[in-house]
């Protein structure tokens, strides 16, 4: 009770007091009305956008092919962690790890004789529930200690999956069964299963949060404890938020597997979380279409810090800070605010002229 | 008239510091100012009833209902809504989305027809938004229902609070200092807007917390004054304020502490 007592006395008093990762999360993303705007148009933009996207293999070389699929598994699992991250401003960092949980869940599935469809949705649903069981104790957690109790089941999970070698292989890792669509070669397969399952995973969350669910996790996020007087239940709006995060990364986990064709337990440590974090800052925290920029953005620098080796994470790091320091809402906050300056503005004016 | 909310003999204290003292208080329909000087143990009345405080002694009823012990999501879902001394919104979301983030009373709906948006789910989102548009237009602040929360001045970003409060449809409302912060014209259409309601909902009691002696005179038939965490004084607001007590403890300390 008396930690309740200390919430509540402190928040109220204390109109500035960030609560969780709110300070992060609150300079991000516009209003949801504005962010909305004209759902015909936004419809023709996103159905054009995925001519495009399903072309590509018919245009592009075999890299292109390979990085644009890369870029999305990464979309789809910076969705689940910007939700986690962003909208629900618990900075829980088991997320590599639950990316993991779907990779070798998928592989391990395929080889039990589990059609790699089917795969999705199961390890989707394992990875859930493992990230609720984290959630469990680390919902009551705030900042700093939910960060390092959930990096630290993180890093369990993936020591356990190092240990368990009859199923994965250990730390030498396991192939993955490539699956096929009829009729279309291995790459170009991959690719239209990611974008599938992309498209599929985008509007789904879109639909989340676009509606009373994302407008009670931001509440939650930035009311802390005095959520409650909403009439709503603060930590299961969190737990929640907990499980979501841990499906979505657990099915781009899956794709994952397919895209690489082979993972080891290392792929998913410190070089795999720091990235995902960049993502999610870089992208914006707390907004709709930022998981898409972030990856984007990240999958650029891990071709571009490739020759780094073990140093990659610290130059991930150096990232992330600048980006934070210098753009607390990430890009699209830097794409809203030249949208709403004079500048913006002008531009405006001067196309419908 | 029915009673909405009774503390029986409420005590509360912070370590050795005693915040509350034997605290019996009736509240029914309508408006009840609360009043006192700074740390009297106003806000903590309102911490008790809303269920983030638990009484070390003594009994809080709401419609004859004892909460002392419920979760403050489950006092609000019995109808308590409230609003805070400073305001707390989401600031990154528009007024209106702000509004609308209250009513937690009338979700119905598990998170499956949340997150899918399912054609249950669209609709009550279609019906808060339009009641959610209507509470704003009422408290003066229908013309920019799309504008982010955070460029509203803090006035405007409490009369939202109130708009939220007020979508739960609550029995007992509870305002902390509603008026701190408001223009003259803001404090009227507040008033007015409050006055409307109450008139609709003639069952439904209004707790406020106010320095705003005149605001008080004006809304309450009752007072009850607060001091070092007992009530000392209760009834209608022209006898309270006039009491000798009352004038020496409150308004009397307040001169003397400068505020």
């Amino acid at each position: 009770m008396s930690e309740t007592t200390e919430a509540v006395t402190d928040a109220t008093l204390t109109p500035s007091a960030s609560v969780g990762g709110a300070s992060i999360a609150a300079n991000a993303g516009a209003g949801l009305d504005a962010q909305r705007g004209s759902g015909l148009r936004k419809g023709i933009v996103a159905v054009v956008a995925l001519a495009l996207l399903f072309a590509v293999p018919f245009v592009a070389n075999a890299y292109l092919v390979f990085v644009i699929s890369l870029t999305m598994v990464y979309a789809v699992s910076t969705l689940g962690f910007n939700l986690l991250v962003g909208w629900s401003g618990q900075i829980g960092l088991a997320h590599a790890a639950l990316f993991a949980i779907g990779a070798y869940g998928s592989a391990i599935g395929i080889d039990a004789g589990i059609p790699f469809l089917v795969t999705i949705p199961l390890a989707g649903i394992a990875a859930a529930l493992l990230a609720v069981v984290i959630g469990f104790p680390a919902v009551r957690l705030r900042g700093f200690f939910l960060a390092i109790a959930t990096l630290a089941l993180g890093m369990a999970i993936v020591e356990l999956i190092t240990f368990a070698r009859p199923l994965t292989g250990g730390g030498a890792g396991m192939n993955v069964t490539v699956f096929a669509l009829p009729g279309i070669k291995n790459s170009a397969s991959t690719y239209f299963v990611v974008l599938a399952i992309a498209a599929i995973m985008f509007f789904l969350v879109r639909r989340a949060l676009v509606g009373r669910f994302g407008r009670t996790l931001q509440a939650v996020r930035d009311l802390g404890p005095l959520a409650g007087s909403l009439g709503v239940a603060p930590l299961r709006y969190r737990l929640v938020a907990f499980g979501l995060s841990g499906f979505i990364a657990a099915v781009a986990g899956t794709l994952y597997a397919q895209l690489q064709t082979f993972i080891f337990p290392a792929m998913f440590g410190m070089n795999l979380l720091v990235p995902m974090l960049v993502m999610v800052f870089v992208g914006g925290a707390g907004s709709l279409w930022g998981p898409l920029i972030g990856a984007a953005f990240a999958v650029v620098l891990i071709e571009f810090f490739q020759d780094l080796g073990d140093q990659q994470a610290i130059a991930y790091g150096l990232v992330l800070m600048v980006v934070i320091a210098l753009l607390p809402g990430g890009l699209t906050s830097l794409f809203r605010s030249v949208r709403d300056s004079r500048f913006g503005a002008r531009l405006r004016r001067g196309r419908q002229r | 008239m029915t009673t909405v909310v009774e503390f029986r003999g409420v005590d509360k204290s912070f370590g050795g510091n005693v915040v509350l003292e034997g605290v019996d208080l009736v509240v029914e329909p309508g408006f009840t100012g609360l009043i006192g000087p700074n740390g009297a143990g106003k806000t903590t009345c309102l911490n008790v009833v809303s269920g983030y405080l638990r009484p070390d002694a003594g009994d809080v009823r709401l419609r004859g209902r004892s909460v002392v012990g419920t979760s403050p999501t489950t006092v609000a879902r019995l109808g308590v809504s409230r609003t805070f001394q400073t305001p707390r919104l989401v600031p990154n979301l528009s007024a209106l989305e702000n509004v609308m983030v209250g009513g937690g009373r009338h979700h119905r709906l598990g998170h499956i027809a949340e997150l899918f948006g399912l054609p249950a789910a669209r609709h009550d989102e279609r019906a808060q938004r339009e009641r959610a548009r209507d509470l704003l237009a009422t408290f003066g602040l229908g013309a920019h229902p799309q504008r982010q929360a955070s460029g509203f001045p803090i006035g405007s970003q409490k009369i939202i609070e109130v708009a939220r409060a007020l979508l739960n449809d609550p029995v007992l409302l509870l305002l902390d200092e509603p008026a701190a912060g408001l223009g003259a014209e803001d404090v009227d259409t507040l008033v007015e807007g409050l006055n409307g309601w109450t008139r609709a909902h003639p069952e439904a009691a209004v707790m406020i917390i106010e320095h705003d002696l005149e605001l008080i005179t004006r809304l309450c038939p009752r007072v009850a004054v607060l001091h070092f965490g007992r009530i000392i004084q209760a009834g209608a607001p022209k006898d309270v304020l006039r009491d000798p007590v009352v004038v020496e403890a409150y308004l009397g300390a307040d001169v003397a502490a400068g505020d």
